[in-house]
Order: C-alpha cells, then structure tokens, then sequence
C-alpha cells in the first residue's frame, strides 16, 4: 500500500466509533480506540475532515467525532501510515489505515494503543457529547 | 456458608428468618443478585419469591407470614455495566452473555473487596462482544481485557510509568494488581 504522504497530511484522524473511546469526566482516550480487531489489518483513519453534525465523510453509522494525530509521529513508534490500494474494490481518497499493529501479542498490542492514545488528542465532538 | 443470626449486623437483610435458626447462601431463580451481601433462607424452605426482614425486626419477634422477592441494591458500577449492554445491543457485535457475566462477577467482586476505594471504572466495549475494564491512578493503568468468548482467553494488562506487564486473568489477580498498581500510595 502506498505510504501516506505525511507532508500534504500531516494530521491524521480516527473516526470515534464507540462514544465510550472519551471519557468526559476523566477527558481521557481510552486504549479500545486504538486496539486491531481480529481480521481487521489496520486501524482506519481519514487524512481530511470536515464532517458534520449531519454528515459523516466517512459514511459511518457511527460515528461521535474524531481524535486527531500526527502523522510522523505515528511513524516514530515504528508503525506505518497507508493510503488504500487504488485499485482496491472499497477505495477511498481520504481513507488510510495505522499499520504494523500486533494482534497475536497481547503485550505488545495494548502497548501500541497506550503509544497511540498518548499521542491522540480530541479534534472534534460531533455531538457534543463531551463538551 | 452458614451463618448464625446474632454473628450479623442489626443492618444486615435477611429473607424469612427467624431468631435462632441457622440460614444458608440460597440460589434463588427470583433473585437477581448484584452484589455479594449475604441473603438467607431458612433451610429446607420452599423455593419462591422472598421478603426481606431486618434482623432488628426479627430479633424483636416478627412473625413471617408471606415472603416476597426483592432486588439488590445495584452499584453504579453494574448500572454503567448494563448501560453499556444496552448500548450495544443493536451493534453488529453485541456484547456476549459470557463477557457481561464474567465482567459482573468481577466487577461485584471487585466492589465487595474494595468499597469505594478504587477510582472510577471505565468501561468500554472492544467491538467484539467483549469488554476492557481500565482504572488509572496518576501514571499508572490497569485494563481487564474480557473477550467475547471465553476460548479467546481474558487477560490483565499493568502500566506503572513506562514499564508495562500482562498476566492471566482471574478475580484473585485482578484484585492483586489492583491492590498492588493503583492502590499503593
């Protein structure tokens, strides 16, 4: 897969699919936010946003927001940022994915979620679910 | 267990007792236990809906004449639990049967062992049918990681500062990791 050009996108942002992934009262990320599902070979992320309380860019039927994160830095924890495949069948423009995620290592697996979540931040409350 | 009527607490609850009888741990279909006090029968006594009398009230000599079903008293931790149940009911990955028991067994037990002690109990499903349990103190983290199937196998994940460990899941090595990761001073 073709790396994401971090240059054009320097940010990066994974959608908040389970409004659980915030917790308001602690203003804390919580590591399932960036935990591989079984059969899932990276962690979804658009590289542009501009979604609203009545439109979703990424067509999710749930979606509460997003966590920004920078691009380079995921990077620097050894992982990988890709763009789709062109000519996958489910391509998309502004989807890429958070690779070289353990699964099988459980240790090594929520690790890399404290990294990412340590690197996260919440961009945007769709809504305003933890204003 | 058994135990006997003046070993108890003036506050404690219990279901058609009376004074000088001993009284077992009863599995009761009508009964939907959340959290682990202890609520007896007389032995040997019919199965059906119970009421509960306090023992100040029967040690003052209540009689017992009809017993009726009565729930627990729910903490908030197993009402965030069955909140997150009910959220993700209509999910293409409901939570599982197995992962809610397992989670509220330990969470009951968690509560039993520690009151209000532990700081709050985050709760969050993994997309799966299972659940992660988190409780942080200042740098220090610890998940319950309860897979929707009891194959998949639950763990325990602590993080003190930068030095992270994982071990097999149990009630007894939860309350071990809790004690020792985020109640220590």
């Amino acid at each position: 897969m073709p790396r994401t050009d971090s240059q054009r996108y320097p940010c990066i942002y994974r959608a908040i699919t389970k409004k659980r992934w915030y917790q308001l009262g602690e203003r804390r990320i919580l590591s399932a936010a960036f935990m591989l599902k079984e059969k899932e070979t990276g962690l979804s992320v658009l590289k542009t946003v501009g979604c609203s309380r009545d439109n979703c860019l990424a067509t999710l039927n749930e979606c509460y927001g997003e966590f920004v994160l920078e691009t380079e830095r995921v990077r620097d924890l050894g992982l990988e940022v890709d763009d789709d495949e062109p000519d996958a069948p489910n391509y998309s423009p502004n989807h890429a994915e958070i690779t070289g995620l353990p699964f099988d290592d459980k240790l090594q697996a929520e690790n890399r979620a404290t990294e990412l979540v340590n690197l996260a931040s919440l961009y945007y409350d769709r809504y305003s679910e933890y204003a | 267990m058994n135990t006997q009527i003046h070993d108890l607490s003036l506050g404690n609850s219990l279901a058609g007792l009376q004074h000088g009888k001993t009284v077992g741990l009863v599995s009761d279909p009508f009964m939907r236990p959340t959290s682990m006090q202890a609520m007896g029968v007389p032995h040997g006594s019919a199965p059906g809906p119970k009421v509960v009398h306090s023992i100040a009230g029967l040690q003052m000599g209540d009689q017992v004449v009809e017993l009726k079903a009565t729930r627990d008293v729910q903490t908030p931790v197993i009402g965030d639990l069955r909140s997150l149940r009910e959220e993700e009911r209509s999910m293409a990955d409901p939570i599982t049967d197995y992962a809610f028991a397992e989670a509220n067994t330990l969470l009951t037990f968690a509560h039993l062992v520690f009151g209000d002690d532990l700081p709050r109990t985050l709760l969050a499903p993994d997309g799966e049918g299972g659940i992660r349990i988190e409780w942080f103190r200042e740098n220090r983290n610890v998940r319950v990681i309860i897979p929707s199937r009891p194959e998949r196998r639950a763990y325990v994940y602590q993080l003190i500062g930068e030095d992270p460990r994982i071990k097999p899941f149990s009630q007894s090595s939860v309350v071990q990791t809790l004690r020792s990761v985020i109640l220590r001073p």
